[in-house]
């Protein structure tokens, strides 16, 4: 698998050399950041093969995505109101920041296969990874946040997450790339992400410390119960 | 008659569908655009899936909505004007450019799908146990964990709801309060239960050492007919789009020689032969078997 | 030699300072069928998982002794030894399979323990054969029931042809003719193929039939290892409330040897007489309950079609049924969780035009989990939040509903931290402190031990007393018949008989007890042990 997938990246990088050097650079962007992020999922799945998790890991970091993914399902009042950042942010936070990514990408995957596949299932695996990763860094550095800090954290993954997964609609489709029109095309979801964005906020006023303690305990049941 | 498409190795699909959306990204040429849909509409209609073209629609609206809005707004060059609107000139360049932009993206929208249609879960999984089998063993349980929470889910929300608690309150806050004790009963009851999946893979014998595969996917001659070809493919595309023949810049000019030309034909004409090449490879003959 | 010999084996879960295991010493011979029992908590899972090497492998801690299988000490085993060596059922089907697909399942434990790729497919599928359960292969396992699931998880653990199959409560779960298949599939794996079994089980009747010896444990000592005779001769009061009913029976009528099967049973009980005095039935004829013609469904799918229901005031109701007859979904049509067509009044009203919330008032519902039903810190807490939601005020309520449950002593206690007997009352407790005056109940047993559920059977017979009116769904027939009054069989969705003891049970072909099977060609009323040797005439 490896090896493969050394071959495919070589073969891919340099159609993408080969491209930019006839054509405009700023063309090639769309194409070159999408195969850099699933690049990143791949390689993110295989470190996960030769890391050294166990079948505990393995289980806890399914149970917490299908945990995540379920929320997607089940809150349907609003668009954009769903505890699935939420909850990946605070497994990233109290599991480490590579635990947080796995579980964010995880979620997306899975519940894409119930709610639909499509273009933006890359991005979403792409962008609550990344927000398991930034709380776990959080968790790392200063594991006694107070909630309001983590929640206004959790408000402004609101934005992060949408802004991610506009990208992959603004940057393949939109022409030109300008300033303006970027912002122009943020603009138009906007509601959408200060929903989430508020929804997270008040998820995490909510849940966070209750969540977080059922979290650390069955952290503190899987390091325990380690033998090396 | 339906065809079966699930009898592909996953990385035969896996690069046919890179080289794809390499050409879909890159290429602004309609006609190889065209070439590409042609293919997915064969694909679409061979296998009994007609109804996605349908639903390709669906999920491609709300974006396609945006994408000409944004497109038509900005993309102010040009010099056949259609209408002004808001101080601003709307010409015909800028209407093409959004629609191409368009139908990309709802080459990209099949693009997905057709995968989803040519993907043998089954095969799949197979596969991607014997190189990683970590991974898939996680997908494999959290794909099994998520029907039954979801059912867990809705048997509390009737017990709390019978326990007095509002679901239907006023305002985002208290809808969100309302979940307090579904979302931890579910949360706890499921770790603990991680430690009994994890118990059983571990009693299973899951990492105790080499592992063996079951039903190990072999790449096949069909495989290697299509991976080739899918190949020259990409290598005829390139060697055109590098010459710089398959370069189409609307606003330089509305000319004939920009659509149609020797390279957009000869990778027009590659792409009808990808689609034939798929129809032949999965032939069936009369005792329903394949012939390559 | 035993096969597998356990020497001093004393134990304590990581972070505990109590020992779970208490040296133990135990010797199993190769090909037999063990069946080891205790009341829960008693360490019998906890001795299993030491054998298979989850503990300490998997759970830490700390372990004293020595294990050995075959002559070779487990921890010279390396992991995939041990996966190769010995299979391992768990209680929960759900929480054991791992794959999508059953074929796959089975396939998964080969893989791991290196079985040469030639000959994989050929166990999978001789495994599905040996098991008769090739017609559900290629199923998705999410579409399969509980029973279904178990024998894929012993079929997956069959194919990798270990030396020895561990049973933690495989049939705990499962309702009696799942259990039963279950039973049969283990008996014909030990016999057919050798295979050494270990089995832990709390409901002992079905496995005593089978097993070679048996081993009791209390407070993580070993009590007794015995054959099924020695228990039966034994004296100890505490060893013989482990022989199946019938056994209780000919060992308190004084019958010297043990009769092994049920035909032996009955022949031996032969010269008894047992005359039983009329007893009356308290009426009632104020109806508090009545559905009419009622058709309830999820989707296209029809579940119950055309119930017909009357309950009275004060009546104590068992409802039996297969699963998936609809039992469950008639319950929770009366709380009007579901949509239905036909006519449910509760109390003359109907429940149609009732919000869940009005409905909860005056009818209670308890779901199987009681750990849904677990959500605060403090079992008080628990209580008083349904009373909170719905904005009562607790005037002592919360007390004598404690009281009343036979909890009170519990009430700062954590309901995380308390048995599982005890955990079922505090979820009945939770529902019971808005007063209704009707209970529904759904398989309140399940899962529970002997003295638990004895203990939950009183509660709710006082309750019932002082005029809660209760109806509980059950496959716990011998529960049933001790504490309900009236009984009611569904099949299909419709309620194929209902009536009191000596209607529903004296007439049923497969929903009685066991005394009443043993003894009705005598006495088609004796249900109970208790009432067997309270009208025994010699």
């Amino acid at each position: 698998m490896r090896k493969l997938s050394i071959y495919l990246t070589t073969f891919f990088i340099s159609i993408l050399l080969f491209l930019t050097i006839t054509g405009k650079i700023q063309e090639y962007i769309p194409l070159f950041v999408t195969i850099v992020v699933l690049a990143i999922l791949i390689l993110s799945y295989m470190y996960f093969e030769k890391s050294a998790m166990g079948t505990k890991e393995i289980a806890v970091i399914a149970t917490l995505s299908a945990f995540a993914g379920v929320g997607r399902a089940i809150f349907a009042f609003a668009p954009g109101v769903q505890p699935t950042t939420f909850i990946v942010a605070i497994s990233g936070f109290v599991f480490g920041p590579y635990e947080g990514f796995l579980v964010g990408s995880t979620a997306a995957f899975i519940s894409n296969i119930f709610l639909g596949q499509g273009p933006w299932s890359p991005w979403q695996m792409f962008g609550w990874g990344i927000v398991g990763v930034i709380s776990g860094i959080i968790g790392k550095a200063r594991a006694n946040i107070s909630v309001e800090k983590f929640s206004v954290i959790c408000f402004l993954y609101g934005f992060l997450f949408d802004w991610i997964m506009n990208l992959w609609h603004v940057l393949g489709y939109i022409r030109p790339l300008t300033l303006k029109s970027i912002i122009s095309a943020y603009a138009l979801g906007l509601t959408f992400d200060v929903l989430h964005a508020i929804s997270n906020f008040l998820f995490s006023m909510i849940f966070f410390e209750r969540l977080v303690r059922v979290l650390r305990r069955f952290k503190r049941r899987l390091e325990i119960t380690y033998i090396r | 008659m339906k065809r079966n498409y699930n009898i592909f190795h996953v990385l035969t699909l896996a690069f046919t569908s890179i080289i794809l959306m390499i050409i879909i990204f890159s290429c602004e040429s309609p006609l190889i655009l065209t070439g590409i849909f042609i293919y997915f509409l064969v694909v679409f209609i061979t296998c009994g899936h007609s109804k996605d073209i349908k639903d390709g629609f669906k999920y491609f609206a709300p974006f396609f909505a945006v994408t000409l809005i944004i497109n038509m707004i900005f993309v102010t060059d040009g010099t056949i004007m259609l209408f002004k609107a808001f101080g601003k000139d709307f010409t015909l360049e800028s209407l093409i450019v959004s629609f191409m932009l368009s139908f990309k993206l709802l080459l990209i929208m099949y693009l997905f799908m057709m995968m989803g249609i040519m993907i043998d879960s089954d095969r799949a999984v197979s596969f991607f146990s014997s190189k990683m089998p970590k991974s898939t063993l996680m997908m494999m349980v959290t794909f099994k964990l998520f029907p039954s929470m979801k059912n867990r889910l809705v048997t509390l929300k009737q017990i709390y709801s019978i326990r007095g608690v509002d679901f239907e309150g006023k305002g985002m806050r208290e809808r969100i309060k309302a979940f307090i004790p579904i979302l931890s009963i579910l949360l706890e009851s499921s770790l603990d239960g991680a430690f009994d999946i994890g118990e059983a893979a571990y009693v299973k014998g899951f990492l105790s050492g080499k592992r063996t595969v079951y039903d190990r996917q072999t790449f096949g001659r069909k495989d290697y007919i299509v991976t080739l070809y899918a190949f020259l493919l990409i290598v005829v595309y390139l060697f055109f789009r590098i010459s710089g023949s398959l370069n189409f810049d609307i606003y330089i000019g509305i000319d004939v020689s920009k659509f149609i030309n020797l390279g957009a034909i000869t990778v027009f004409i590659m792409l009808l032969m990808l689609a034939a090449l798929i129809l032949i490879l999965t032939e069936e003959n009369e005792d329903g078997l394949h012939r390559y | 030699m035993a096969y597998i010999d356990i020497k001093g084996l004393s134990y304590s879960y990581p972070d505990e300072r109590d020992r779970a295991l208490k040296d133990v010493s135990l010797e199993i011979e190769k090909g037999e069928i063990f069946l080891l029992m205790g009341d829960s908590g008693s360490g019998k899972s906890t001795l299993l998982k030491c054998i298979s090497g989850a503990i300490p492998y998997f759970y830490g801690g700390t372990l004293w002794g020595k294990i050995e299988i075959q002559g070779k000490a487990v921890e010279n085993m390396t992991h995939q030894e041990r996966s190769g060596t010995i299979g391992m059922i768990f209680q929960d089907p759900e929480r054991q399979l791992l794959m999508n697909k059953v074929h796959r399942e089975i396939a998964f434990g080969l893989e791991n323990i290196g079985v040469e790729e030639k000959n994989i497919k050929r166990r999978v599928w001789e495994a599905l054969q040996f098991s008769n359960i090739q017609d559900i292969a290629l199923q998705d396992i999410n579409t399969l029931s509980g029973g279904q699931k178990q024998r894929v998880a012993i079929t997956s653990a069959v194919a990798g042809l270990p030396q020895c199959i561990l049973l933690d409560e495989p049939t705990s779960q499962l309702d009696p003719s799942s259990a039963e298949e279950v039973v049969e599939l283990i008996k014909k794996i030990n016999d057919e193929l050798g295979i050494t079994i270990v089995v832990v089980e709390q409901r002992v009747d079905r496995w005593f039939q089978i097993c070679d010896r048996i081993g009791i444990m209390k407070d993580g000592m070993l009590l007794f290892v015995g054959t099924r005779e020695e228990l039966y001769l034994s004296d100890d009061e505490y060893l013989r409330g482990f022989l199946p009913t019938r056994l209780k029976l000919a060992k308190a009528l004084g019958i010297e040897k043990m009769p092994l099967t049920i035909r032996e049973t009955r022949r031996a009980l032969g010269r008894f007489e047992f005359r039983l005095k009329e007893d009356k039935h308290k009426g009632s004829s104020k109806c508090i309950l009545s559905i009419k013609n009622l058709y309830c469904g999820y989707g296209n799918e029809e579940i119950l079609r055309g119930i017909n229901l009357l309950v009275n005031e004060g009546d104590f109701i068992g409802i039996f049924g297969p699963n998936g007859a609809g039992k469950s979904t008639l319950l929770k049509s009366i709380m009007g969780l579901l949509k239905y067509s036909g006519s449910i009044r509760i109390m003359d009203k109907e429940v149609k035009n009732l919000g869940v919330r009005d409905i909860a008032l005056i009818s209670g519902y308890v779901s199987q989990n009681p750990n849904d039903y677990i959500s605060k810190d403090t079992v008080y807490d628990e209580l008083k939040f349904t009373l909170d939601n719905y904005g009562i005020k607790d005037d002592g309520v919360i007390d004598i509903t404690l009281k009343d449950l036979n909890i009170y002593e519990l009430r700062h206690k954590n309901p995380r931290d308390i048995s599982g007997g005890e955990r079922q009352r505090v979820a009945i407790a939770s529902i019971l402190v808005l007063r209704p005056k009707l209970l529904l109940l759904d398989e309140p047993t399940r899962g529970l031990d002997f003295e638990a559920k004895r203990k939950l059977g009183r509660v709710l017979k006082s309750l019932n007393k002082n005029g809660t009116t209760i109806i509980l769904i059950t496959h716990d027939v011998d529960f049933a018949s001790e504490f309900c009054d009236r009984f009611g069989i569904i099949f299909n969705g419709e309620i194929v008989s209902i009536g009191t003891r000596e209607e529903v049970l004296s007439e049923s072909i497969y929903y009685t007890t066991e005394i009443n099977k043993l003894l009705r060609d005598k006495n088609k009323r004796i249900f109970s042990l208790e009432q067997a040797l309270s009208s025994v005439r010699r």
